[in-house]
């Protein structure tokens, strides 16, 4: 074809019309632009980064409670800026570095310890003080959570302790063990617990069709290790022992111990051995970025997790009845429950420095936590908020717990918990980008256990000299 | 054989190669468009079970309802149109520069413009977002147009190739009657380039409308959100991310490139004869 | 524009000593966009990289010059070299296997049959699907228990498939595969350099007596030859720098097996926060891409074939 001059010409006309008009039209009016509206000279404009991947029930809870501030504190508007995780530093970070950080931020404290250890955050205590703000109902151990050097570096939200969810269908049905929900229960043990998932356990030896007896985390590092009396940084046992804990610096590994042995001998027989009872590790995985939770396809007996999940029941509501009970007691004589919290930031360097703890303040222990508690499903910090709590969890359905029941499973835990490595460690996405790229091969069946865990353990003694 | 059925004969063969590749292609997008035809209690189910039962038609207006994705459309579209248009005239220009003049520095400035391929965008990143920052153009769209008005070297190096392969004798007798560089280029080599103007058209729009990273770091107002970011709003990593929701919107956000492609083909295949003029 | 336009036009007239003068002055012209747009967005962070790589930089804290201590640190990780290594085993495979599907597919999407049009649509649709949600799509298809692949492997072969990203061994071949999956780019320009061979010459070689496969070498080739290696140069450039698909569908698992080199500088410069670092590792990745493109370039003179410009 011949391609005239004059329809070359004429669509370039229409184009460059186009373009002048898109280029005219502005995109938004800038009515939250603070310098051009000439309007209420104390207006404050604050910036708050939060995380978008966490569920639509956050974005739900994000714009009530901020409508609800602006009836608070009408001199203060937010602007809400939302990332998904795996962004979520790249943003912060271009605006720490452009020298205008947010002033809260909330990643769940995922970043917490490495905000903390980058400089990142300010001390809370003299605003708290100055501001009158009564911490006392806010859960201690949370509090200790973000506690460092003697001072407060963030607001807690939420405080989530680890525990077991079960089908309750498919444990009747095979005669199973329910998990109980008293955690001073020390015939719960994880032999009783395997004893339970085996009795779960069908047609293990066709995937598509296998009803698993449960799924024993393996996907965290340094958690499940404390009911074997291991830990992945000191030779002694559990947790406390752990100096990391404590000054966030990893000095010292100790993957190849004989209790560490243990530990993942057992959850590895678990899948691999002569009767398994829970799913490969890469189907798990598969499900778990696909389509969520894989106890949610109702072919689970147990799982254990963190108290959050039982927002997927929220979710998928389910059409088979469900449960929660304590963890089970382990070779160590202990059922220690990694406790989780969501702490809400302040920035170092943000501008409005008192309009931005003044926010936090409404989020952490005024109507922005009562929110919190009704809306998100994750266990409130905020003790008076526990009945909202409670109240919402009764209302999902095919919950098979009385009220009390699930009060003492819940809160129990706190009794028996440890705060986890993600929340404590400065590089802990470091380590535990190390830790799940090297125990691959294990939970893959590639080597045998005391290799596979002979090489974690070079490779964090090979990172561990890196930092040095 | 004769020519014609040879033709046939060959046409036939690569309509036998293409139809199993259909297949390859398509079989990953079967779980998308079953998903987003089915309830989400459905999806949760492992192995997948393909046939939505009970087939769910409100998944697409339940998903473009539940962010404002009309808003979002606009706004894709309108980057996406503007850049292409800056885009295309500024690499077809120092493409054509690259491949018809001769200048002090010119290898030296192609293997320039090359070098901004090289290094990873990670470590660009946050010097670029301080001078946009600088320029007041954090939150507004310019950080995502005005720098690909530079051409990008992606489409400056295509010019440049295509340009390259255009017989001198056309633009010689043009030169010699006196016609300026801008008249070669706008007269001759523009509309001797409708393929490959139509193929890079396709492909800008289609990257513009595809990123996420630049938006989501340049942007902060959920208002001015592009597509992708809508999307990703979907996603938790926690609870059950809304797949039956975010497939329906996700084929949904694909039309706009797939009607695109459709329809610039006509351009992309458009053989210029030459010897008619 | 129209400014540029007029000293085009304009220069017509001027003696012709100034012949040299004014193509000269018309190049700058026509590459200003380009100039401008450089030296107002990207010079200055590329320079800004650079120094980053001489300093330990959390992007909170203002940066400290180091020396040479993150390219020391790097010469002596374990993690770096295997990243770099991945790298390059994948460009070296997928690359060739890329264009060359991507050459062959565009020559028979590029025949006129009946319902062509819905078939090229189809061969695009992968590209424009957001890669988030078909890396995930990918990871159920390779799934060993329950994937298609495997499934299909065993109705039609009988073949227990491999656990493919889950295995050291495999997931390699999964990644490439599922990167072979949506070759749109390169078909879309390969079928627009088509068009630009003209029929006459597959009439002239026909009437030599050339079959199908000496017109494709002796016409077809030669002809788009500048897009080829224009295909190959950004296949090559693209490949070194994947990151999204990667990270979508392994996560640069299992046991780094599959850790690419630009993860690596996004973990280190967003989840460690260690700018500095990842600053040094763009730049070793700048310098070899740099020596590959000069290479490619200055070999390509004796395959590439140019009907015009200089």
């Amino acid at each position: 074809m011949v391609l005239t001059r004059r329809r070359f010409l004429k669509s370039s006309a229409v184009a460059a019309t186009g373009l002048a008009l898109a280029a005219c039209v502005p995109a938004e009016p800038s009515v939250d632009m603070p310098a051009g509206t000439g309007g209420d000279a104390a207006m404050t404009e604050i910036t708050y980064l939060i995380r978008s991947d966490i569920g639509v029930k956050i974005q739900e809870w994000t714009d009530e409670a901020i409508a609800d501030f602006a009836t608070v504190e009408p001199n203060i508007t937010i602007e809400t800026i939302g990332v998904p995780w795996g962004d979520y530093n790249a943003k912060l970070l271009a605006q720490y570095a452009a020298g205008d950080p947010p002033e809260i931020s909330a990643n769940y404290a995922a970043g917490f310890p490495t905000f903390y250890a980058n400089d990142a955050i300010v001390a809370l205590d003299e605003l708290v003080s100055e501001n009158n703000v009564d911490l006392s109902v806010i859960e201690q151990a949370a509090l200790d959570a973000v506690t460092r050097n003697g001072k407060l570096w963030a607001l807690p939200l939420a405080h989530l302790p680890t525990i077991v969810y079960y089908n309750l269908d498919a444990l009747e049905e095979a005669g199973a063990t329910i998990p109980p929900i008293d955690w001073a229960d020390t015939s719960w043990t994880t032999d009783a617990m395997l004893e339970s998932a085996n009795a779960a356990a069908q047609d293990m030896d066709d995937p598509t069709k296998a009803q698993y007896g449960m799924i024993f985390g393996n996907g965290q590092l340094g958690v499940f290790e404390w009911l074997w009396g291991a830990d992945p940084f000191n030779d002694v046992g559990g947790p406390e022992h752990t100096e990391a804990y404590k000054t966030g610096i990893v000095t010292e590994s100790f993957y190849d111990s004989e209790t560490m042995n243990n530990f993942i001998g057992w959850v590895y027989d678990a899948i691999y051995g002569s009767s398994p009872v829970s799913p490969r590790p890469s189907d798990t995985d598969a499900i778990q970025q696909l389509v969520g939770w894989p106890m949610m396809s109702g072919r689970i007996g147990m799982a254990i997790n963190g108290a959050w999940s039982v927002t997927n029941f929220a979710a998928v509501e389910p059409s088979w009845r469900w449960g929660v009970g304590a963890f089970p007691y382990g070779p160590a004589g202990v059922n220690t429950s990694p406790l989780f919290n969501d702490s809400w930031m302040l920035g170092k360097g943000a501008k409005e420095q008192d309009a931005g703890f003044r926010f936090l303040q409404y989020l952490a222990v005024e109507k922005g936590a009562e929110l919190y508690a009704k809306i998100t499903g994750f266990f409130p910090a905020h003790k008076e908020n526990y009945p909202i709590y409670f109240d919402s969890l009764m209302n999902i359905p095919n919950f098979a717990l009385s009220r009390e029941e699930a009060e003492t499973a819940l809160l129990d835990a706190f009794n028996y918990g440890y705060v986890t490595p993600g929340k404590t460690l400065d590089s802990y996405p470091e380590w535990n980008r190390t830790f799940n790229q090297t125990m691959g091969p294990i939970w893959n069946a590639e080597v045998s256990v005391a290799d596979g865990l002979a090489q974690v353990q070079a490779q964090f003694e090979s990172v561990i000299e890196s930092k040095s | 054989m004769g020519r014609r059925s040879r033709e046939r004969l060959y046409k036939a063969i690569a309509l036998l190669l293409l139809l199993p590749g259909i297949l390859w292609v398509l079989m990953p997008t079967v779980w998308m468009f079953s998903a987003a035809f089915s309830r989400l209690e459905q999806i949760m189910r492992w192995p997948p079970d393909l046939w939505p039962d009970p087939w769910v038609f409100s998944n697409f207006y339940e998903g473009f309802a539940f962010l404002p994705f009309g808003r979002y459309f606009m706004n894709s579209t309108q980057i996406a149109v503007i850049r292409v248009m800056g885009q295309v005239l500024a690499a077809s220009m120092a493409g054509y520069a690259f491949a018809r003049m001769q200048a002090p520095g010119k290898n030296l400035l192609f293997i320039l413009v090359l070098s901004t391929l090289m290094l990873p965008y990670t470590v660009t990143m946050i010097p670029q977002y301080i001078i946009f920052q600088r320029l007041g153009w954090i939150d507004t769209y310019l950080p995502l147009i005005i720098p690909h008005f530079d051409g990008g070297a992606f489409f400056i190096f295509l010019f440049r190739q295509f340009f390259r392969s255009i017989p001198d004798e056309l633009t010689e007798a043009a030169r010699l009657d006196g016609c300026s560089y801008f008249g070669i280029y706008w007269r001759m080599m523009l509309p001797l380039s409708l393929p490959v103007i139509a193929a890079s058209s396709i492909l800008i729009f289609q990257n513009s409308w595809q990123e996420l990273l630049q938006p989501l770091i340049f942007l902060h107002d959920n208002g001015k959100y592009t597509i992708p970011l809508g999307l990703a709003r979907f996603r938790s990593s926690y609870g059950s991310s809304p797949w039956h929701l975010i497939m329906a919107v996700s084929i949904g956000a694909a039309l706009p490139p797939v009607v695109l492609f459709f329809i610039g083909q006509r351009f992309l295949l458009s053989g210029i004869v030459v010897s008619d003029k | 524009m129209s400014g540029m336009a007029a000293v085009g036009a304009g220069g017509a007239e001027r003696p012709r000593l100034s012949l040299r003068w004014r193509e000269a002055i018309n190049f700058y012209l026509f590459l200003a966009p380009w100039i401008l747009g450089f030296l107002a967005f990207t010079a200055i962070p590329i320079v800004a990289s650079l120094f980053l790589g001489f300093t330990k930089y959390n992007a909170i804290s203002p940066p400290d010059f180091v020396g040479l201590k993150n390219f020391r640190f790097l010469y002596n990780d374990q993690v770096f070299w295997k990243s770099l290594r991945v790298t390059l085993t994948y460009t070296v495979v997928f690359v060739p296997l890329q264009l060359v599907s991507s050459l062959l597919l565009a020559m028979l999407l590029n025949l006129r049959v009946p319902s062509m049009r819905t078939i090229r649509t189809i061969y695009y649709l992968p590209s424009i699907l957001p890669t988030v949600v078909t890396g995930l799509v990918w990871i159920w298809l390779f799934n060993a228990d329950f994937g298609l692949i495997n499934f299909f492997l065993y109705k039609a072969f009988e073949i227990r498939g491999p656990n493919w990203l889950g295995s050291e061994r495999w997931v390699m071949s999964a990644v490439i595969i599922s990167g072979l999956w949506a070759l749109g780019g390169g078909v879309i320009i390969f079928l627009a350099a088509l068009q630009n061979v003209p029929g006459e010459f597959y009439e002239a070689a026909e009437l030599d007596g050339a079959n199908i496969l000496h017109r494709f070498w002796h016409v077809t080739v030669p002809m788009i030859s500048p897009v080829i290696l224009y295909n190959l140069m950004i296949a090559m450039i693209l490949s070194l720098q994947v990151f999204t698909r990667i990270y979508v569908l392994t996560q640069g698992g299992p046991n780094y097996a599959s850790y690419f080199y630009n993860l690596y500088v996004y973990d280190n410069a967003f989840s460690y926060l260690k700018l500095g670092l990842a600053s040094a590792q763009a730049w070793i990745l700048f310098v070899l891409i740099l020596l590959l493109t000069v290479l490619a370039l200055r070999t390509s003179g004796r395959w590439v074939h140019y009907s015009g410009g200089v």
